[in-house]
This record gives structure tokens, C-alpha cells and sequence, in this order.
């Protein structure tokens, strides 16, 4: 129904505005033969890392128009679509800036950090795109409290089935009601659902007779909606995790990139 | 020898208890007849009943008591000051009145008596109008109601939209079961206290109340009701038919009274002395048209005060002069021309031209000065005093009107933006504004308005929808000749495969286009709103030709229906209409049988009417292929609205890919200002529906507005940001009153509605219901 995307905005103006820029500026690199070689050091290299710099103040300044919802400045899809592709720019700005020279200290250190942000960032995006659509309740499904409700009912009334009944019977119903407690790592990166042993299943169902065979398949029936439920609302779980997990890491980096900038910035001036 | 008086005053209501107090305060000669009980009408009132003293602007001049308080507390003032002035009264029938030469013969029960002059006030409660259905005199209908405690445990239907149908059903339902049936929309002719709290009873579920809905039958416990939803059937141990009364026109005739024309409902024409076309003959209150007690009584004062040759203003004058302020010379050199410039207005009597006067606004334009503009969502009426205005169609075509025309009825009565730009076209030209609720107030009381209102909807309808160019007199024949019909929501108008005899002008609602698809299945087409036609495929040819799609009412609707033959003989007579009708039907044809719609679509379509979206000027949907559920949208809202959202994400109902957050829509029918006492509720003239301050918290809007928009809130003491809060700066506020809250557009932000701003992935997204139904087709399978 739609056209434009965070990413896709205004056909990836932003995009292009950055690409654009790249070019020159890697022009502009290959161009310039400073005394002394490249290096941050020469005025290309100065201009660049004020260049990054203010980049990197601009790029944070994004939480603040976030929040100000009185703004007429653009709208925050647009701003999002900015900041997501030049942020994605920066990541050759740095290293232009630094002619291409890492070391083990604390302006490389900024610029691992900025790496872990962006990168943070693209996962973010990635994620935002890719799993907004699979949000069942937007789309006319049960909300998460309706299913939780249903998936407790259809335990009920399995349960109630199982008065009366034999031990092999009983040994069913635990089998599928078997507790499913997924790990946080499971939840956020694995899709694969807990699965009943379809063998095992069958052949307890094969020991069961006459009535006990009847109410067992209607158990079976009740249960394996409830494992479908179950395995939805871990499903949404995850989708809705994903959609904001990036975000801790992502907004942190971004503070301590602030705190290592200073102190790649102050050093430098420092120790010119 | 009779006896002789300088008045004679029949009907000792409050026009002619004021009217007899007066002159017996001025010691003229005079008698004053009553058949029944002084002041019938309010001794007929429900025990205890509060009487109003509407409307309370106005100034009582009387020489007798009258202030708002209990129907007992009044009856005994009247009966006071009637034997405190010395009030010559007689309690006996007046059987005929006749005038010889210069004085009037009154028979009545006791002998006859002359008069000078006769003062007429028996007002119009002696006959009223019954239900005109099987069973309405039975004895379960009742045209008046005395003691409302009489009933206890009853199912108890009140018919009628009245002040006595109000307050009937209001004292009945303390103790019983009450349903009331109201033939209109709203309760336009009732005084605005009442309406407001019959609005609020039905909204709390104390009243049940059918709209545009009449009585078919009452039978054996039984009430059979006609709704816009179809037939309902409903038990009915009592029905209390509270219709007004009807005029007693035949007696008045036989005094030599005339009347403007022959309706039924029609009152005779007065002066602005009450004077009627027979000299003498004075006539007050309700037989005129004004059925207010203060207004009553303030005209016998005035009446008798005239007969004594004392000049005296009606009080309300004050009122009717400012109107007149900004015009060069004033009310003495204006006021003639307004009421005689204007041949609708021509059978107001003089109060009623008064008061319609008074609510109304004068405008003095010069050339070019635009009056409204196309789109605009105002909804006043016009009418030009003099000079002239012209109605921009397009850059090529323009309408001119000149003195005594009038123009912005389609907005009016549709209730749709307006339809084309009116700029003045003379210097000084002067122009009528009335508000739309004084309008339909004199839709219902003056038949000739109603006619001659209608006559030219339809006639503007077909100039600006179907007919651009015929010549008018044309139209007007063809107006004459067409046919009003309503049709309920889900009524077919017509069906596909039926040979089509007939070209529909909708005029109020839309109307759902279906057609059977290659699978045979109906689907949902399109719809067409008001001020549009359908149906005109059929018609172009003398041959029969079968209709090509299903036509039914997606709401209640109102058509103007044009027989073929009729439609016809106009296009005979010019070709060039035939040849456009022509090429557009042609058009549709193609785009019929290129689309094959899906039935997705058709669902879609389906989704939008029965979510009411086809009403809606700008709604808010998000697209759930695109929201990540951050919920920035209502802390947009919220932070830009005092800290309470007016959306909720998450509450709405969905279809496909599109989520319905719970958020006003605008509609182009908007409900929710209906019934808005402080007039609060106002149509901005982009489109949108806001609440100004002066919302008094009543909650009429929220109970009327039928998608839950609408809330009461009370204003959230404002911290003054997170970082004041942080270091506990912050400032206080007093809490406010509750107030009713909806969104308003951010019509006071300059970047637009901030929840579309802040959607970060741009999955918010506000459209209007043409962009909906391009999104509906934009889905074809």
C-alpha cells in the first residue's frame, strides 16, 4: 500500500546524497599529495575528521528530533532515512580521514566503537524492515493477552480429559505439555519451534483403546493448538525483541563513541 | 342589547392572560374568553413539570408574573394576576367571530358581545395531530400525557422530537421502559436545555431512541417501527404521540383570515402588531408560529400597548437592529428591504422573519470579495438583499445570481464541502448569512421554504452534476417532475441484469456499487457519495437496456428519483447533453469490463464502508507491513496534546495490511457535533472537526460519535519538560475541568499532524476517502 520506506525515501535520496559525497571525497584523497604523506594529520586529513566529527554530533542529535514532536523540521522518516545511510557513509569518512592507519590505542578505539554503532545501526534497520510485516496483531490476528488466555483454556480442558484415565494415557498429556522454557539466546536468533516426538506420540496413541483411544485424539487436537499458540506468541516474542534489542546496544555505543571521540579529539590537540 | 367592548381577547393562555392583564391595567374596556382552564395548554403539563422561560435573552414586558419555575407555581401566578388587575373574564366557548363594519360580533356560549378589536390567542393545543396509523385511537395511544406516575414498569413508546415529546419521555422513564421514535436526525425544534438532556439520557442508555424512524403500526401490545436499519418490532404496552397540532384553519378562514398558501401546515401572514389582513383582527402565539410562553406574553403586551396608540418596540428590537449596524442606514432604512427582497422567505410571518433575522448575519461586500470558497466546509445559507454574486463552476463557466436568489443549500442540506467558489460581482451588494440550524428549523415550520429548498437542490444537483448546460427552464420542469425517495442503509436501489427506468441524484449519503465478477460472486465496486448520479446508463437509450451494476445504499440516503421518459425528452431536446452523457457512460462502460475485481478488494471496500471510512475526510492508517510497533505515534500525540494521546495504536480494527487506529476521521457527516450546546464543535474550513475552549465537558460528542473518538479528559498538569522535572522545577497546574478531547490535526502545528511526522519508517500515513477507494483499487487481483 505504501512507497516510501525509511530506506527507500524519496528513491533513496540519501542514498545517493552520501554515495555522491564518498566519491569526492575518495577523490579528493587519491588527488591530494600532502608534505609529510597522507595521514589525520595533513589538512585533508583535519577537514575529513571535522568532517566525521560533525557527522557523529549530527547522527546523535537524531534522539533529540526524535522527541521533539512539536518539530516542523522534515519528518522523522526522513530524518531516519538520513541518518541511516549517512551514518553507513561514515564508516569510509573515518578511515579516509586517518589515511588508513589503525593502531592499538584510544583513536582506534573510537573507531571501533563507531564500527560497533553503525553496525548496531544496520542491524537495527535490517531488522526494522524485515520484520515489521510479521506483527500478527497488526494484522487482525488475537492479541498477545487473548492468546495467553486461549493457550491456558486449551491446557484446562486437555487436563480435564485426563480424569479417569489409564497411566499410558496420562504419559501423553505430558508429552505434549511438556514445559517449554526457551532460552533468551533461543528466543532472539533461532525461528526453529519446539517440536513433539511424533513417534513416541504415536505409539503411546496406539496403546490406548475404545474411549481412551477416542478422547486421546481429541487430546492430541486441543494440545497441538495449544503448542501452535504457544509457538506464536514466542514467535511475536521475538519479533517484538528484535525490533527494540538492537537499540541497547546501539544507543550506549553511541555514548561511549561520544566519550572516546573527546578523548581522541583532546589528545590529539594535546599532543600535536 | 350586547354588551360592547373596546377588546375581546379569546383564550386565556399566556398571550391572552398578558394581553387582558394590560388592558385591564389600563382600564380599558375589555372581556376575555376561555373555554377550559386558564392557561390549558400549561395546565395540561405533567404534574410538577419545570417550565422553561426560553429563549432567556428576552426581556418579559407583561403585566403579569412569568418566570421559569414549577407548572403549579405558575398556574397560580397567572390566576392571581388575573384577579389582582380586575380581568374581565368569561369561562364559555367562543363559537364565531364575524366583522360588521367597523366592529366584530363575537357569539359565544353565554350570548354575544361587539369589539372593536379582537385579540385571537387560543394557540393551536385544541386538535392534535394524530399518529395516521393503524391502531392510533386505540386506547393504548394517548395524545397527551397529565401524570407520567400514573406508569409504573411500562414498555412505553413516545413519538415525536419535540419539547413535549422531550419531556414526556424524560419523566416516564424514571419508572418505566421508554423508546422514542424521531422522524429526523436531531432534535432541531426543541429548546436546547431539552436536547440536551434527552441527549445525554439516550446516551447513558436511560432512553432508547430510533433516528429517522416513524411509527407503522401500534397493535396488541405491539409497536411496529420503521428504522433506517429495517422493520423492528417492539412490545408497546402504552404510546404517548406528542406530533404538535394542527391549525385551526378552517375557523380562522370563516373570520376572513387569508393564508399565504395551502398548506397544512401554513400560518396566516401578520404585521409585525400581530395584525392580521382583517383590521382589528389581532392574532398571538402559537397560531402565528410562536409557541414560547415569554414571546407569547411580550406580543399581547405589545398588542394592546398598539391598540391604546402607545408606540412600543418589541422587545427583542435591540437584538434585531444590531444586525443591522454595519449596513449604511441602519435597521429604518434596511429592515423593509431585507423582508421583501427574498421571495423564499416570503411566508414567514413577521416573528418568524424576526427571529431568523436576529440569528442571521448581514454582509455588505464589493466586487470581487469572495464569499466562500470552493471545498470549504462551511454550511450557512445565503441570500442576496441586493447586488449580485457569481458562482465560479470553472475558469470558463460562471453563474451569476442576483437579488432575492440564494445559494449555499448544498452544503446545506448534503452536509458535503461546498461545491464551487461564489464571489460578489457588485459593489455594496448585500447578503443574508443564516445559520444552518435556523435553516432546518424553517424547513420544518414553513412548507413553502421546505418546497422551494428542495425544488432548487434538485435542480442545482442536476446543473452541476448531470445537465451543465441545459437551458433552466428546462431543468425546473424536470425538477418538478422528479421524486424525492430515502432509501435505509442496505436498501437496493437497483440490481444488476434489471432493465433501469429511472437516474438517481444521491443527495444525502453514498450509495455501494456491486457487480457479480467472472466468478459470479457480487463484489463491492466502488461507491458513490452525495451530489453524484447513478444509474444513467440505462436511461441514454429509447430502448430497454438491463442495469449493469447492483446500487445500494452504503448509509440512509436521501435521491432525487428522474423517470426515463422524463430525462429523456430534456436530452431529445438538446444534443449536445446526449452526446456527453454519452461518452461518460461509454467511459464507465470500458472501466467495467476491464476491471474484474478480486474479492479481496471488494472485501476491502466492504472493510472501509462498514468502518465507516467512506465518511471520512482524513483518517489516520497505518500500514502494518511497515510500523514496527514503537509507539512513537502516540507519544507524538500525547506530547502535543497536553499528555494524552488522542490515538490508540493498538485498539483498532485491521483488514489486511491496514490498521485502523482508534482516532477521529473527520467525517463529512460528523456526528459528534449534532447536539453540542455551547456550539463547541466546529467544522474548520480545511475539513477538519476541532473542539474549541468553550466545551462545557457534557459529553454529548462522545456518546454520539459512533467510532469512540472521542474522550473526556482533564487537562494534564504540564511539568515543563523532563529536565525542569529532573531538578524538581517544575511548575504546578491546577487541574482543569474535564473537557472533551479528540484529535484536532495539530491544526495548530505549522508541520501538520505531528503523529505522521514522528512515524520513523513512515507507516502512518493520513488519507481521505477518495485516496481510500484509490487504494482499494490500486489492490486489484
Amino acid at each position: 500500500m505504501h512507497q516510501d520506506t525509511f530506506l527507500n525515501y524519496r528513491r533513496f535520496k540519501w542514498l545517493w546524497i552520501t554515495a555522491a559525497a564518498l566519491v569526492a571525497m575518495l577523490v579528493l584523497y587519491v588527488v591530494d599529495n600532502p608534505l609529510g604523506g597522507r595521514s589525520g594529520g595533513s589538512l585533508l586529513g583535519y577537514a575529513y575528521g571535522i568532517l566525521a566529527a560533525v557527522g557523529i554530533v549530527w547522527l546523535m542529535a537524531f534522539g533529540l528530533r526524535k522527541r521533539s514532536y512539536h518539530s516542523s523540521l522534515g519528518t522523522l522518516e526522513g530524518w531516519l532515512a538520513a541518518h541511516v545511510w549517512i551514518g553507513i557513509g561514515l564508516l569510509l569518512v573515518v578511515p579516509l580521514h586517518a589515511a588508513f592507519s589503525f593502531g592499538c590505542n584510544v583513536h582506534t578505539l573510537a573507531y571501533v566503537l563507531m564500527v560497533l554503532t553503525i553496525l548496531t545501526g544496520i542491524w537495527g534497520a535490517v531488522n526494522y524492515s524485515t520484520l515489521s510485516g510479521r506483527i500478527t496483531a497488526h494484522r487482525g490476528g488475537a492479541k498477545d493477552e487473548l492468546l495467553v488466555e486461549r493457550v491456558d483454556e486449551l491446557q484446562q480442558q486437555a487436563g480435564q480429559l485426563c480424569a479417569g484415565k489409564s497411566d499410558a494415557f496420562v504419559r501423553l498429556y505430558n508429552e505434549f505439555c511438556a514445559p517449554f522454557k526457551p532460552s533468551l539466546a533461543w528466543m532472539l536468533f533461532t525461528s526453529r519451534q519446539p517440536v513433539v516426538d511424533k513417534k513416541a506420540a504415536r505409539e503411546m496413541l496406539s496403546r490406548l483403546e475404545g474411549a481412551e483411544h477416542t478422547d486421546a485424539v481429541a487430546m492430541i487436537g486441543l494440545l497441538d493448538q495449544r503448542l501452535d499458540m504457544l509457538r506464536e506468541l514466542a514467535e511475536q516474542a521475538r519479533i517484538k525483541a528484535l525490533l527494540k534489542l538492537w537499540l541497547y546496544v546501539h544507543v550506549p555505543a553511541s555514548f561511549a563513541l561520544c566519550v572516546a571521540l573527546i578523548a581522541h579529539i583532546l589528545s590529539v590537540l594535546y599532543f600535536r | 342589547m350586547s354588551q360592547h367592548f373596546e377588546i375581546a381577547i379569546i383564550g386565556a393562555g399566556p398571550a391572552g392572560i398578558a394581553a387582558a392583564t394590560s388592558a385591564a391595567h389600563h382600564k380599558i374596556p375589555h372581556i376575555l374568553f376561555e373555554k377550559g382552564q386558564v392557561a390549558n395548554t400549561i395546565y395540561d403539563y405533567q404534574l410538577r413539570k419545570h417550565v422553561m422561560a426560553e429563549p432567556s435573552r428576552l426581556p418579559l414586558r407583561a403585566h403579569c408574573r412569568f418566570e421559569a419555575g414549577s407548572r403549579e407555581k405558575i398556574l397560580q401566578e397567572y390566576s392571581e394576576d388575573l384577579a389582582k388587575r380586575g380581568v374581565n373574564m368569561m369561562k364559555t366557548e367562543v363559537t364565531a367571530i364575524a366583522k360588521r363594519g367597523d366592529l366584530f360580533e363575537v357569539t359565544h356560549g353565554g350570548g354575544a358581545c361587539t369589539a372593536k378589536h379582537v385579540i385571537l390567542a387560543i394557540g393551536v393545543q385544541g386538535s392534535p395531530r394524530k399518529l395516521g396509523v393503524p391502531g392510533e385511537d386505540s386506547g393504548s395511544v394517548a395524545y397527551t400525557l397529565a401524570d407520567p406516575d400514573a406508569f409504573n414498569g411500562k414498555q412505553i413508546l413516545v413519538v415525536g422530537a419535540g419539547d413535549a415529546a422531550i419531556e414526556n419521555a424524560l419523566a416516564l422513564a424514571a419508572h418505566n421502559t421508554v423508546t422514542l421514535i424521531n422522524r429526523g436526525a436531531e432534535f432541531a425544534r426543541a429548546k436546547d436545555a431539552n436536547s440536551k438532556l434527552i441527549l445525554a439520557a439516550v446516551g447513558s442508555g436511560k432512553i432508547r431512541c430510533f433516528y429517522n424512524s416513524t411509527v407503522a403500526g401500534i397493535e396488541g401490545g405491539e409497536a411496529v417501527v420503521n428504522t433506517p436499519e429495517g422493520e423492528v418490532v417492539m412490545p408497546c404496552d402504552h404510546a404517548i404521540a406528542r406530533l404538535g397540532c394542527i391549525l385551526p384553519r378552517k375557523f380562522l378562514e370563516g373570520i376572513g383570515v387569508a393564508f399565504p398558501n395551502p398548506d397544512a401546515n401554513s400560518v396566516p401572514s401578520v404585521s409585525h402588531r400581530y395584525e392580521s389582513n382583517v383590521p382589528g383582527l389581532f392574532i398571538l402565539g402559537a397560531l402565528i408560529g410562536y409557541p414560547l410562553i415569554k414571546q407569547a406574553m411580550n406580543q399581547g403586551y405589545e398588542v394592546v400597548a398598539h391598540i391604546r396608540g402607545e408606540p412600543v418596540e418589541p422587545a427583542d428590537q435591540p437584538l434585531l437592529e444590531e444586525r443591522f449596524e454595519k449596513l449604511p442606514g441602519g435597521f429604518k432604512a434596511n429592515f423593509e428591504k431585507v423582508a421583501q427582497s427574498i421571495p423564499l422567505f416570503k411566508d414567514l410571518s413577521a416573528p418568524q422573519l424576526r427571529e431568523m433575522l436576529i440569528d442571521s448575519t448581514l454582509h455588505l461586500k464589493s466586487a470581487g470579495d469572495t464569499v466562500f470558497e470552493k471545498d470549504d466546509y462551511t454550511d450557512t445559507f445565503f441570500s442576496i438583499v441586493s447586488g449580485s454574486v457569481e458562482i465560479v463552476i470553472d475558469s470558463n463557466r460562471r453563474v451569476s445570481l442576483s437579488q432575492g436568489q440564494f445559494f449555499g443549500e448544498m452544503g446545506l442540506l448534503s452536509g458535503r464541502r461546498r461545491v464551487a467558489t461564489v464571489v460578489t460581482a457588485e459593489d455594496g451588494s448585500i447578503l443574508l448569512e443564516t445559520p444552518r440550524k435556523q435553516v432546518l428549523k424553517l424547513i420544518a415550520s414553513v412548507p413553502s421554504v421546505k418546497r422551494a429548498l428542495d425544488e432548487l437542490f434538485m435542480l442545482r444537483a442536476m446543473q452541476t452534476s448531470i445537465f451543465p448546460d441545459a437551458p433552466e427552464a428546462l431543468l425546473r420542469s424536470l425538477a418538478q417532475k422528479a421524486q424525492m425517495k430515502s432509501y435505509k442503509k442496505g436498501d437496493v436501489i437497483f440490481r444488476e441484469g434489471e432493465p433501469g427506468d429511472a437516474l438517481y441524484v444521491i443527495r444525502k449519503g453514498s450509495v455501494k456499487v456491486s457487480r457479480l465478477n467472472r466468478g459470479g460472486v457480487d463484489v463491492a465496486q466502488t461507491y458513490v457519495p452525495a451530489g453524484h448520479y447513478i444509474g444513467e446508463m440505462a436511461i441514454l437509450k429509447e430502448e430497454s437496456v438491463p442495469r449493469s451494476a447492483t446500487c445500494s445504499a452504503a448509509v440512509a440516503c436521501d435521491t432525487i428519483v428522474i423517470k426515463k421518459e422524463d430525462a429523456l425528452a430534456l436530452i431529445s431536446q438538446d444534443p449536445d447533453v446526449r452526446k456527453r452523457l454519452l461518452q461518460v457512460a461509454d467511459e464507465r462502460r470500458v472501466d467495467n469490463a476491464m476491471s474484474d475485481w478480486s474479492e479481496d478488494s471488494g472485501k476491502l471496500l466492504d472493510f472501509m464502508m462498514r468502518e465507516g471510512l467512506t465518511d471520512a475526510e482524513n483518517v489516520l492508517l497505518i500500514d502494518s507491513n511497515l510500523c514496527v510497533a514503537c509507539d512513537n505515534c502516540e507519544a507524538a500525540c500525547a506530547a502535543t496534546h497536553g499528555g494524552y494521546s488522542r490515538l490508540d495504536r493498538k485498539g483498532g480494527k485491521s483488514f489486511a495490511s491496514i490498521q485502523l487506529p482508534i482516532s477521529c476521521r473527520h467525517c463529512e457527516n460528523p456526528l459528534c457535533m449534532l447536539d453540542c450546546p455551547p456550539d463547541a464543535l466546529v467544522r474548520q474550513v480545511d475539513g477538519e472537526v476541532i473542539i474549541k475552549e468553550s466545551c462545557i465537558g457534557c459529553g454529548n460528542c462522545v456518546s454520539n460519535c459512533p467510532y469512540g473518538v472521542i474522550k473526556l479528559v482533564y487537562d494534564r498538569p504540564s511539568s515543563g519538560g523532563f529536565l525542569l522535572s529532573m531538578l524538581g522545577l517544575a511548575k504546578k497546574k491546577e487541574k482543569g475541568p474535564a473537557k472533551a478531547a479528540k484529535c484536532d490535526m495539530c491544526h495548530d502545528l505549522a508541520g501538520g499532524p505531528a503523529c505522521v511526522r514522528s512515524c520513523p519508517t513512515g507507516a502512518a500515513m493520513r488519507v481521505n476517502s477518495a485516496r481510500l477507494v484509490q487504494i482499494a483499487s490500486a489492490r486489484r487481483a
